[in-house]
């Protein structure tokens, strides 16, 4: 039973939900937009699982005094403040919360995107090599439109801007045309999988 | 041990803290922590603070120069609230409005932000407390509190709270309008009764929290007060401005601006047009008056002291000594048109013989179309206070009914394949105009013209034909455009190219364009013609007037069409949509009806209700043009029948005895009007729904026949073009004669037909692939070496002793990509439990770890390892895109992970994750159905899973038949596209459009 | 161990500070460098530019993007409003995200700080933050009537009682968006507005997203693009040769001149884009460098290894 109600819901709203694609009725809609009210409602709560793992996890390593431990002090006191300071002074311009996450949040964030630049040239340094025919066509096509990218491109050759753009617009698209239509059928076969039960990854099983 | 020491300088917030179980570096360490965590409570306390001790200055931060000032020309709702606003050095972030209905109570009504670094960007803040606006609704608090940060004696509050303890006494204070959830006023209200000198009046009670919400209205010539504070960045409210007084005027109707007026000769008829005015609540007619030349000095007399009374009128309310100026002048016009007031903006009229005659309002004016010339008009709005205002004067201009446009031939009809709130209007026949080239090639010869067209649903475009001619009318070339998209190519001659020394800048190309269409046949007569011409501003050509078959279109956006609506319910025609001139069709939203607006002024403490009226409009009497209204409640009904059958009787006997005629008149009204609501209670429609006696099944009766007649509309167009210059067509009716139309909510969207071919034939390849697998064909996989080496990297963890990291992506659990990674996860994890090594599992989706934790137990449980099974390997870190990054690359440098599975969906962070791997030296495999990140994930990983391989996973670590017999129907469903993809691009390249046209455009 | 098999083992440390090094220098010491002008640049430069001194022609500025883009996006804005200010062009400015109200701001006050005769309401009107649901009937309603589309502008004045909207009313006067997005490009003006009332979209995008947007312009839907930093730099050249000295623009002179950004006279926030296009060029070629030593020591151990074998 414990597995068979899941199962037997996910199955009857995924065909509801297939209906309302082909329905633009007034009762398929009201029941669509009932339905993602709920949605909204219940994943809200699903917060608490994150936060109870959050604590579970950290909780362990400090009272095990496992190695690293005193960063999980650092994790939980920043969680509890933060949340603190939204709960008590709210999340306005100007509270403490809001000074954290500009202050805090948001330069660390930024830190952490801007590593890219850096990632990207030791990559480049490091794993990106002429292994095989395809990762030669990938290198030079990588190098043509970097160049082309700035002044310099322009200043070597005019047809460098040009061979770019036509790397990005034709190869590339091309490429990308054919991943997402991969993606696109393969996205509805597991749809399909899920509604006809032969999928139950979501339901906590490895089959 | 390089990469160790690297890995954890890397990530160490605090650099040089090298850990050893000394406890001597454990102290130094704690100390550090407590300095880190500090700094979060010390520093906005600190700052927090540090504003306190300026509060000294404080008075420097309050508002100075308020004013409370009148909207003009409006209904007596308006005040505007305006004041100085502070420097930027004061880094002020929001003035917070306050009102109230006496100067010891304001509540907080609204805030104006300011950005903190530039301050206020005007001279003045202006708030304006206009119209109907929030009053209380559900985020409204639940008791009234105090402002912070202000003095015990500060009149201050926070929002209006939702007590009717407080509320109800102010409900006097304003006009306040209900809206009501429909459900709710028809099924889910308390009658209550209300004795008042032996008069029992009936109301519809509801809770505060059944109101979706109150909104309020200004009452005029009402005192209302106002203050302002200032809040800063630290959110430090300052004290308030001194309390302003602020009384909102019944206003004269602002003034119109241009106003038309046109005589077209061979109609013998007069058109008008002019510009709607913003506040339109209290208008009341529309009046049109004609000046004569000889007049024209009168009437600026006329005009200017009207100009003054007004001002008078409003100097008048600041200050009452001022003697009121009397009206000395009368307007010289005479009055030709008066209709009530619409939000229609254009009228017509017709010339009788020699005299414009309205016999309803006793126009009887002499016009002669010799002297056209002489007569002028002037546009007049009435409200009904009595307040007027006149439009500038409009000399006649004179035209022919062929300057104007052409009438057009519209259709009204319900949109397709929609819920049923929407009707389509379309009109005339698709258009195709030129807007834009560029030059290819350096000698501007060759062009690109872009173009675009407009059609409706009558019409479907399918072949569109430009011949295209020099300045000498020889035919340069003819394009085809078989699959019209929107540009096309030509080579002019050498003499078009502004480099030419041939080259003139008055040298023309003509397009004659003609069209195919599916669906209704254009005309072979129908041909739009346009020129272009080179452009200075530009660099080159442009395109010129549009000729629409003949009809002569100055610039076609100067058009307009323009559709009105009218429900059963009113006698004039409303405002619906405005297309500009080359549209072809427009949609008129019906809504269903979702709430009741109801007006509130009575409450009821001890039963905590808010008192509504009972009444709700039934039906449309046909008959008599008027709606019939009937109650909520079925007793109520039967009370006034009772009231009024009694009520006739004793008129009737009093009637008798009665001799003056006046009185006489007064009581035969009354009976007749008691009447009357007894004779429409009496009716098949009334007598059915009062039979009904559970109230709650009446309404559901009533309301089928109510909602329905409120969505039914007529229709009728108007195509101007601004300047009076318009044609009008007349209401609509269809085929049958049928002049109202509702639209339908349909049961089957139409264009989803392919979608759903695909569907079922994706459907039926499953099922028949499935059982094929069953049967036991073979069923070849292409070898996915990412899969295959999977065994190899858990070994190779096992063997070094190292852990494996798993992460199932960024998305969640909706995201076909996690549930791919997550069907390998349980894989991975049934091997790595077989080998008992360590898999860390950190998720970014709180919804996913819990499934991702059942299926490493499941998987530990398979492998018969139970004992191994750790809860808190799989784990929350954040939901925040970059920290989670920086978790995830922390638990691999700390835990030096041998092997890292990357497989779902990843954005920008991908390689910041895969290059933290390879400077450990991890294996690392990934799979991503992201385009933009696969890239990287080539790059860097050993093995990458390649987007839909990635899906494809698990069938084939599964080798289950179901699986395999899914894949094999994607990969039959995939050849079948690309077949079409092939022959329908053979097919387009060869002009042959069929098969692209049997795809919807969308 | 040889050179190439110790530089195969660089640490990469050294790698980050190079980087490092490729992008902060060329910030701080600034060098000259050519930058080339493309025609979707040019293109709408030249149409604003046609609009200089006149009160019947207006641009609009939408700003569809947070800070996170602002570092691409924001020199765009500085250089076309300065390009406006300084040839009197009247310019509309208006916001539908909640985050990029303070930029618009931002923006406004930089470039107002060199032309202190602009006046709010007279030169240009700052409409602000509209909520996003209101999208498409502001874009739909401007083409009747601005003043009714949007009543009040960011300092809370009614449109209508404006200087500046004496003679503008609609997008037959106001004929050029502009909008400079994070994720999308001008596709609810080019859809909706453009075919209905003929009003001009340009789009200043992000470099990633440019690949994305050339098709509207061959489509005639869009007049032109500033695509990333390097539009932004190219509108900056534009501004200095032409603008700031009331000179008409010449496609020759465009792409023939060069300006230099070495001389002191223009402000630093002038020739932010042209200054962080330097810091591009050189981490770009950095790379390049890097990929093309990471190839030759592969290939050199590769060698070696079969040799061995």
């Amino acid at each position: 039973m414990k597995r068979q109600i899941p199962l037997a819901l996910v199955i009857i709203l995924c065909f509801l939900f297939v209906g309302h694609t082909f329905i633009p009725h007034k009762i398929s809609d009201n029941f669509y937009q009932w339905w993602l009210s709920w949605v909204r409602t219940m994943t809200s709560f699903a917060v608490v699982l994150g936060v109870m793992s959050l604590f579970t996890v950290h909780w362990g390593k400090i009272s095990r005094r496992m190695p690293n431990w005193q960063y999980s002090i650092v994790t939980l006191g920043a969680l509890v403040f933060t949340s603190a300071s939204g709960f008590i002074w709210g999340t306005q311009q100007g509270t403490p919360y809001m000074w954290l996450f500009k202050n805090v949040q948001m330069p660390m964030s930024s830190t952490m995107f801007s590593l890219l630049a850096f990632y990207i040239a030791s990559a480049a340094y490091k794993a990106f090599r002429a292994r095989s025919p395809e990762a030669t066509v990938l290198l030079v096509s990588a190098i043509i439109v970097m160049i082309a990218q700035v002044p310099i491109g322009m200043a070597i050759s005019k047809w460098i801007p040009e061979i770019s753009n036509w790397i990005l617009n034709v190869p590339n698209l091309a490429a990308k045309r054919g991943v997402a239509l991969g993606v696109g059928l393969g996205g509805t076969a597991v749809s399909l999988k899920i509604m006809l039960g032969i999928e139950r990854t979501y339901l906590g099983s490895g089959d | 041990m390089i990469n160790q020491k690297e890995g954890k300088r890397r990530l160490s917030a605090f650099s040089g803290l090298m850990w050893k179980n000394n406890s001597a570096q454990i102290k130094t360490t704690l100390m550090y922590l407590i300095i880190f965590c500090l700094f979060f409570y010390i520093a906005p306390a600190s700052w927090a603070k540090d504003s306190k001790s300026k509060s000294e200055t404080a008075a420097q931060f309050v508002v100075q120069d308020l004013r409370v000032d009148d909207i003009p020309n409006d209904d007596g709702s308006g005040l505007q609230v305006s004041w100085k606003p502070l420097g930027p050095e004061k880094r002020i972030i929001e003035y917070r409005v306050y009102r109230g209905a006496n100067p010891e109570n304001l509540y907080f009504v609204g805030s104006v932000p300011v950005n903190p670094q530039t301050g206020f960007p005007g001279e003045r803040v202006n708030y304006y407390d206009n119209g109907y606006n929030m009053f209380v609704d559900i985020s409204s608090p639940a008791k009234q509190r105090k402002e912070a940060q202000q003095d015990k004696d500060s009149p201050l509050y926070r929002n209006i709270p939702r007590d009717l303890n407080i509320i109800g006494p102010m409900l006097k204070d304003y006009s306040i309008l209900g809206v009501i959830p429909k459900d709710a006023f028809y099924y889910k209200t308390k009658m209550v009764e209300r004795k008042i000198d032996n008069e029992t009046n009936f109301y519809a009670g509801l809770r505060l929290d059944q109101f979706q919400s109150l909104l309020k209205k200004l009452i005029p010539n009402k005192p209302y007060y106002y203050t302002v504070i200032a809040v800063n960045e630290s959110r430090v409210y300052y004290p308030y401005a001194d309390i302003v007084e602020g009384i909102p005027r019944i206003n004269d109707p602002e003034l119109i601006r241009n106003f038309h007026s046109v005589y077209v000769e061979d109609k013998d008829q007069l058109q008008f047009e002019w510009t709607l005015p913003l506040n339109t609540d209290l208008l009341r007619n529309n009046n049109i008056f004609l000046v004569h030349d000889k007049d024209l000095n009168a009437y600026h007399e006329f005009n200017d002291e009207h100009n003054l009374i007004v001002q008078n009128r409003i100097d008048r309310f600041n200050d009452p000594d001022i003697e009121e100026i009397k009206a000395t002048k009368k307007n010289p016009g005479s009055l030709i048109l008066s209709t009530p007031f619409t939000t229609e903006n254009t009228v017509s009229l017709k010339v009788e013989g020699n005299s414009i005659v309205d016999e309803k309002n006793g126009i009887n004016v002499s016009f002669d179309s010799d002297k056209v010339d002489n007569y002028h008009f002037v546009f007049q709005l009435e409200d009904w206070y009595g307040g007027t205002s006149y439009s500038n004067i409009a000399k006649l201009m004179v035209t022919s009914s062929e300057h104007l446009p052409t009438v057009p031939n519209f259709t009204v009809a319900d949109k397709p394949d929609d819920q049923g709130d929407y009707m389509c209007v379309f009109w005339e026949k698709p258009v195709v105009f030129l807007t834009n080239s560029s030059f290819l090639n350096k000698d501007k010869t060759k062009l690109t013209i872009n173009y675009d067209f407009e059609t409706n649903r009558n019409y479907k475009v399918r072949n569109i034909y430009f011949d295209i001619y020099d300045d000498e009318g020889a035919l340069i070339t003819s394009v085809n455009e078989f699959h019209p998209d929107l540009l096309f190519n030509i080579t002019l001659p050498k003499k078009y190219s502004p480099d030419s020394p041939e080259y003139d800048i008055n040298r023309k190309i003509a397009f004659e364009i003609r069209m195919k269409t599916a669906g209704e046949e254009v005309p072979a007569d129908y041909v739009l013609k346009q020129e272009m011409q080179y452009d200075e501003d530009y660099r080159t050509f442009q395109p010129l007037e549009l000729y629409m078959n003949g009809e002569k279109i100055e610039k076609v956006q100067d058009y307009s069409y323009v559709v009105y609506k009218k429900p059963y319910t009113s006698e004039t025609f409303r405002f619906s949509t405005r297309s500009a001139g080359v549209m072809r069709q427009a949609d008129d939203i019906v809504r269903y009806e979702t709430t009741v607006y109801k007006g509130v002024g009575e409450f009821d403490l001890d039963k905590n209700l808010l008192l509504v009226d009972t009444s709700i409009n039934a039906y449309y009497d046909k008959e008599t043009k008027t709606t019939v209204n009937t109650d909520i409640y079925l007793s109520v009904v039967e009370h006034k029948i009772e009231k009024y059958t009694k009520e006739i009787k004793d008129a009737e006997a009093k009637l008798a005895t009665v001799e003056d005629e006046n009185e006489k008149a007064q009581l035969q009204a009354q009976i007749n009007r008691y009447q009357g609501y007894l004779d429409t209670n009496n009716n098949e429609y009334f007598q059915e729904a009062n039979s009904i006696t559970n109230n709650k099944k009446r309404m559901k009766f009533l309301s089928k026949r109510r909602e329905d007649e409120l969505r039914h509309f007529q229709y009728r167009m108007v195509k101007t073009d601004g300047h009076a210059g318009f044609v009008e067509t007349d209401i609509f009716h269809d085929e049958e004669g049928n002049d109202y139309f509702i639209p339908i909510s349909n049961w089957f969207n139409k264009e989803r037909i392919p979608t759903l071919i695909a569907s079922l034939l994706f459907g039926f390849l499953v099922w028949f692939m499935i059982r094929r697998a069953k049967k036991g064909h073979d069923m070849y996989i292409r070898p996915i070496a990412g899969l295959q080496e999977i065994d190899n990297a858990i070994g190779r963890a096992t063997e070094m002793g190292r852990p494996i990291l798993f992460q199932p992506g960024l998305s969640g659990i909706g995201d076909v990509a996690t549930l791919a990674g997550l069907s390998i996860l349980g894989k991975v994890a049934t091997k790595a439990a077989e080998y008992d090594t360590k898999i860390i599992v950190p998720v970014r989706d709180y919804i996913v770890m819990p499934i991702a934790q059942e299926i490493v137990k499941d998987a530990h449980y398979e492998a018969g390892r139970p004992d191994t099974y750790d809860k808190s390997s799989v784990f929350f870190i954040t939901t925040d895109q970059f920290a989670f990054v920086a978790g995830v690359n922390g638990v691999m440098l700390r835990e030096k992970c041998a092997t890292c599975f990357y497989m779902g969906m990843y954005y920008a962070e991908a390689l910041l994750m895969t290059e933290t791997g390879n400077s450990i030296g991890a294996v690392q495999i990934a799979g991503s159905d992201a385009v933009t990140q696969i890239p990287f994930f080539i790059t860097t990983c050993d093995y990458t899973l390649i987007g839909e391989e990635l899906y494809g996973a698990s069938a084939y670590l599964a080798r289950d038949p179901m699986m395999i017999g899914n894949l094999k129907a994607v990969d039959v469903t995939k050849a079948i596209i690309l077949v079409f993809l092939i022959v329908g691009t053979a097919l387009s390249t060869a002009k042959i459009t069929f098969l692209i046209n049997i795809f919807p455009d969308k | 161990m040889n050179f190439f098999e110790k530089l195969q083992a660089l640490d990469r440390r050294w790698i980050y500070l190079l980087v490092a090094l490729a992008i902060t220098i060329p910030l701080v010491v600034v060098f000259d460098s050519k930058t080339y002008t493309t025609t979707p640049t040019e293109n709408i430069y030249q149409l604003i530019d046609s609009y200089a001194g006149r009160d019947d022609r207006a641009i609009m500025i939408d700003f569809l993007h947070d800070a996170s883009t602002m570092s691409e996006l924001f020199p765009m804005e500085v250089a076309i409003l300065r390009h406006a200010f300084q040839r009197k062009v009247k310019v509309f400015t208006i916001c539908f995200l909640e985050t990029a109200a303070p930029l618009v701001d931002y923006a406004i006050n930089t470039v107002k700080e060199e032309f202190p005769d602009i006046q709010s309401g007279v030169d240009y009107i700052n409409i602000g933050y509209k909520p996003g649901a209101l999208y498409l009937p502001i874009v739909l309603g401007m083409g009747d009537d601005i003043s009714e589309a949007v009543k009040t502008d960011a300092e809370g004045r009614q449109l209508a009682n404006l200087p500046m909207m004496e003679k503008i009313k609609n997008y037959n006067e106001m004929n050029l968006v502009i909008e400079t997005s994070g994720s999308g490009f001008g596709a609810s003006w080019f859809v909706y507005a453009r075919p209905r009332f003929g009003v001009n979209v340009a789009a200043g995008i992000t470099a990633v997203m440019a690949a994305d947007a050339y098709p509207y312009i061959q489509t005639g839907q869009l007049v032109g693009i500033l695509a990333g930093l390097k539009g932004a730099a190219e509108y900056e050249k534009l501004v200095d040769l032409f603008a700031i000295h009331d000179k008409p623009f010449s496609r020759e002179i465009a792409r023939t001149t060069h300006v230099s950004i070495t001389d002191d006279t223009v402000p630093y926030k002038f020739k932010a884009a042209r200054i962080g296009m330097n810091a591009q060029t050189v981490v770009h070629i950095l790379i390049i460098l890097f990929i093309v030593i990471g190839n030759i020591g592969y290939f050199i151990e590769r060698r070696r290894n079969k040799e061995l074998n």
